[in-house]
């Protein structure tokens, strides 16, 4: 059918007008378009918010059971630099050095009930080299550069090194120290003639040892046989290492899988082993601390970092307490001996985990071992730092600036053991960790048999026990 | 505005009119059944809160992470409890025996050492066995003995025994080292247990919170006597611990000490591992509420990895639909805090909470925002692409046909050529327009528009010089820019005589102006006009 002209007019008319339309719905469909996806676009807006932080965690062993500086740092570290790089260090664990050893060990071998691996753990060489995997370790050659490798003090870092790899990065080092009661020794000075200075070498302390164990015992005269050890050592392999080491002989065979017993290992067996089958030398476990806090024993040998750990007062028996003065004075040593001294120190190591996680340890420890930082965190502790320049400009300042009388003279003796001694270095031996173990084990206890012997046959001679106590050690050491 | 709304109701109300392609109108119409039922989906998914991201699926993931804290907690704090009355239980029986075998009442203990250290003996062993059989960081008990009343501190030094692990682990093991914290000197050597630095031969109960008020217990069942304290620094150290504390009885049914469980903040932190969820990590507490409030100074905080919470300053809750809000001086967390069935000694109630950053929040659900707009684009995109080709395939056929018809292809006999859109409606069309087309082109013009032709004519002489000139430029195909510099004239002249053109030929607007043109074109009549406007010019 035909459309009308009229029709036809006003379609061409309304030709027109649809131009106008189309171009309008064009413009409405466009419009809409924008609109929608304007709206769907502020869907995927939103107001920055702070990204969660990056956790890692560390089991240390700076502060032990008493007031934790490392913890403090920690703290400080998580609310400046932390915040700002939106990192949080969190303290897993504070033990010690033979609990913190047990325990990455136990996780290292997935023992039932371990904890996981921390991001960061306090080691000795012994422990890394004990590890089954030790490449589960970051080598800090990967995240240090050369320049900031070499501002550390170059020994410290060569005993980090294992099979190439820098495993360990030093934090602190200590040495080996004797602390003294001095309130208590003044007293038995007084009585006896004794003086500090008899302390300077192995066979004065033993001599002293000795005199004081009747000395006690005379205090009593109606308790027989109560005197109390005088001296008390934290390692005992320590000594006869350092001892033979520093009378001219190896401590160890040549591979480094059992221990030489050449003649100087007698000589430096024979005044101790006396001094404690006489009761002069403290052979129960436990740290040096311990006789010291209850007064059974006033001078010790220990770590210098065990300053954190002693008390200046001392709780008796009858629960009467008495304000003591804690003096520190080098190492004894052999009156034809050198003078050597155990250099001690763990540093830390960092597990392999995500590249966020590690450059989170890296930025700890990079501000941790920065060179007054490091002087301000050591010196709360009793060790000594471990960059050349802390050395140089801070350490000194740090020193005069003490405050606590048992660490200012920790430090004098410090400074002193630098200057006038050579420090001895442990080798790093796979066997090393079961020597010592055994040592410290096998030797208190023959020591003790001894002591209990000789209280109980007092008129046995003294020397064919300290003889045929060591013939007997060594016979089952060896085994 | 109010222009914008007029243009797009006017051009929807004439949606109809203006010929849009099928093609396009079938997009269309594809798009909007699929937006609508988007649309409802959404809609319905929300009203489900089953949208992820959204507020009562964070309430429903710490729900349920809330009681399973809960249930674990209340299950610890169960067996300490009951550990602890036990062991008070114990205390009692083993003193009664020693006591016996020395002959002497409770009260001959003071400045008794031997007798002290004997007792203190006889009950290591139960408090080694509480320690290593449950879930805690340290077990003690305390006496109303002193091994010397004469010393200055004797009013608030008492014997007993504290023993702590020095090596903390989520999950115990027998070779968890122990240190020997308060107690005898000689106990510790004879049971060869490493004595703690800060080491002290008896308790200072000044530092203990409960102990005066349990002295003072007088129940009848010594579960009502079981109080925590809240978290506090054990002096000279750097660790932080609440007590669990419960009465010892003597055989009189006097109390005489306290016995209990501590956990410390670091054994909280591991038995407590943060939670991660899709929203961020959750911590837990335990603290003691003061109406809305919270001190965590008091507080134990759980590990609080990927969260900025620390365990100290004031924490105020308020109530939400799905869950709380905690507000700290530096942030805001989101979570849930229930009572526990426990009493803290300052009479406070403990309450377990749990708890996650509102900044975490926040970024998982800005998060599955960016996601579902992603989803939701990409969604359309493809829709609109679907739909296009469907309503393409649809409509090509059709379209074909019509060109067909338009262009007038024919074979080689004159007949046009179809093209079957396979849509038979369509197909009628075509076959009458192409007959139509065919009886057009065979005959003259249809009388009715030979008849609008000869009117429009018969209007030109209408026209002035001047309009007759702007006519025939726009004949020629000028716009009126065009026509305005052609004339040497402005623009509004041009348009003016424009609006006199259209009113004397009687057409609406420049564009029917054109289409009478086109028109005449088409017929082969343009020449008239031509020749018509010649002469008027």
């Amino acid at each position: 059918m035909l459309i009308s002209v009229k029709d036809e007019i006003r379609i061409i008319s309304a030709g027109g007008d649809r131009m106008i339309m189309k171009k309008r719905i064009n413009s409405l469909l466009r419009y809409s378009l924008f609109g929608l996806a304007a709206i769907m676009s502020t869907a995927g807006c939103g107001k920055m918010t702070a990204k969660e932080p990056v956790t890692v965690t560390i089991w240390h062993v700076y502060g032990g059971q008493a007031e934790s500086p490392l913890n403090d740092m920690i703290a400080h570290f998580n609310e400046t630099v932390g915040k700002e790089k939106n990192i949080q260090v969190q303290v897993g664990s504070v033990s010690n050095t033979n609990t913190i050893h047990e325990n990455v060990l136990s996780s290292a071998f997935g023992d039932p009930g371990a904890e996981e691996l921390p991001d960061m753990f306090v080691s000795y060489p012994k422990t890394v080299l004990a590890m089954p995997d030790e490449t589960v370790l970051v080598d800090y050659n990967d995240y240090f550069t050369d320049e900031e490798l070499s501002g550390f003090v170059a020994p410290f870092l060569t005993e980090g090194q294992i099979n190439g790899r820098q495993l360990i990065l030093p934090v602190a080092k200590s040495t080996e120290i004797m602390f003294v009661n001095e309130t208590a020794f003044d007293r038995y000075a007084k009585e006896s003639g004794a003086t500090l200075s008899d302390l300077e070498t192995w066979e004065g302390v033993f001599r002293l040892a000795k005199d004081y164990t009747e000395w006690t015992d005379e205090q009593t005269p109606d308790i027989p046989g109560d005197g109390k050890p005088f001296f008390v050592h934290d390692y005992h392999f320590n000594y006869f290492q350092v001892g033979v080491e520093s009378l001219g002989e190896q401590f160890f065979t040549e591979d480094g899988t059992a221990l030489a017993f050449g003649p100087a290992f007698d000589r430096v067996w024979a005044p101790y082993a006396d001094a404690a089958i006489r009761g002069g030398v403290w052979l129960q476990g436990g740290y040096a601390t311990e006789p010291l806090r209850t007064g059974d024993s006033i001078v010790s040998v220990a770590s210098s970092a065990s300053v954190l750990y002693y008390s200046n007062t001392v709780t008796y028996a009858d629960n009467t307490t008495e304000k003591v003065n804690i003096i520190s004075m080098p190492c004894p040593v052999f009156e034809k001996g050198e003078k050597l001294v155990m250099q001690r120190g763990a540093g830390i190591c960092t597990v392999k985990s995500t590249p966020d996680r590690e450059k989170a340890c890296m930025t700890f420890l990079k501000w941790l071992t920065d060179p007054e930082r490091n002087v301000e965190f050591v010196t709360q502790l009793g060790y000594m730092p471990v960059k050349k320049e802390s050395f140089e400009t801070y350490l000194p300042d740090a020193i005069s600036g003490l405050q606590d009388p048992m660490y200012q003279s920790l430090y004098e003796a410090y400074m002193k053991t630098q200057g006038e001694y050579t420090f001895y270095t442990a080798p790093q031996y796979d066997a090393y960790l079961d020597l010592e173990t055994r040592f410290e084990d096998m030797v208190r206890q023959k020591l003790q048999l001894a002591r209990r012997s000789f209280a109980e046959d007092p008129e046995q001679s003294p020397e064919e026990l300290v003889k045929a106590t060591l013939e007997n050690f060594r016979r089952d050491y060896q085994q | 505005m109010g222009r914008l709304f007029h243009k797009i109701s006017y051009s929807l109300r004439h949606w109809n009119e203006v010929g849009v392609s099928m093609q396009r109108k079938l997009t269309l119409y594809f798009v909007c059944m699929v937006l609508i039922v988007f649309a409802a989906a959404v809609v319905l998914i929300n009203t489900a809160g089953a949208m992820p991201g959204s507020e009562r699926n964070l309430g429903e993931a710490l729900t349920v992470q809330h009681q399973n804290t809960v249930s674990a907690m209340t299950k610890q704090i169960d067996i300490l409890t009951a550990r602890s009355i036990s062991l008070s239980e114990e205390i009692t029986r083993t003193m009664e025996q020693v006591l016996i075998q020395h002959g002497k009442a409770f009260q001959d203990a003071n400045d008794d050492p031997q007798l002290i250290l004997d007792l203190e003996d006889s009950l290591y062993g139960s408090l080694e066995t509480v320690l290593r059989s449950n879930a805690c960081s340290g077990a003690f008990f305390v006496l109303d003995a002193t091994v010397n009343s004469k010393t200055e501190n004797a009013d608030t030094s008492r014997m007993g025994v504290y023993l702590r692990f020095s090596d903390l682990k989520a999950v115990g093991t027998a070779n968890q080292h122990i240190v020997y914290f308060r107690g005898a000197a000689d106990l510790a050597r004879k049971k060869q247990i490493q004595m703690h630095n800060r080491w002290n031969l008896e308790f200072d109960t000044s530092q203990i919170p409960c102990y005066e008020t349990l002295l003072k217990f007088n129940r009848s069942r010594l579960a009502e006597g079981a109080v925590w304290t809240e978290r506090f620094r054990l002096r000279d150290t750097w660790e932080d611990v609440t007590l669990l504390c419960v009465p010892v009885l003597d055989q009189n049914g006097v109390p005489c000490g306290i016995c209990g469980v501590e956990l410390s903040q670091l054994y909280f932190v591991l038995s407590y591992p943060a939670a991660e969820s899709r929203f961020g990590n959750m911590v837990t507490l335990l603290a003691p509420a003061e109406g809305k409030k919270y001190d965590l100074s008091k507080a134990m905080v759980g590990n609080a990895a990927g969260t900025y919470l620390k365990s100290y300053g004031l924490m105020e809750i308020r109530n939400g639909k799905y869950y709380q809000t905690a507000t700290t001086e530096a942030a805001r967390y989101l979570g849930l805090a229930t009572p526990l069935e426990a009493r803290f000694s300052s009479g406070q109630t403990p309450m377990v909470l749990t708890l996650l950053p509102e900044d975490s929040y926040e970024q998982a659900s800005l998060k599955y925002r960016q996601l579902w707009f992603l989803g939701t684009a990409l969604f359309l995109i493809l829709i609109l692409l679907l739909a296009g080709g469907v309503s393409g395939h649809f409509s090509a056929p059709i379209v074909r046909s019509l060109k067909a018809l338009q262009q007038g292809e024919t074979e080689e006999n004159g007949v046009h050529k179809g093209i079957r859109s396979g849509i038979s409606e369509i197909d009628a069309l075509v076959s009458f327009l192409q007959s139509r087309s065919q009886e057009l082109k065979t005959g003259e013009l249809p009388p009715e528009i030979d008849t609008m032709l000869r009117e429009f004519t018969s209007r030109i002489d209408r026209l002035t010089p001047a309009e007759t000139q702007i006519f025939r430029m726009f004949m020629d195909g000028c716009d009126v820019q065009t026509a305005a510099e052609r004339s040497f004239v402005s623009v509004a002249t041009v348009r003016k005589h424009n609006t006199s053109i259209n009113r004397k030929l009687e057409v609406s607007n420049r564009e029917e102006l054109m289409l009478y043109i086109d028109l005449f074109r088409r017929c082969g009549r343009l020449e008239e006009l031509t020749e018509l406007t010649d002469k008027l010019l």
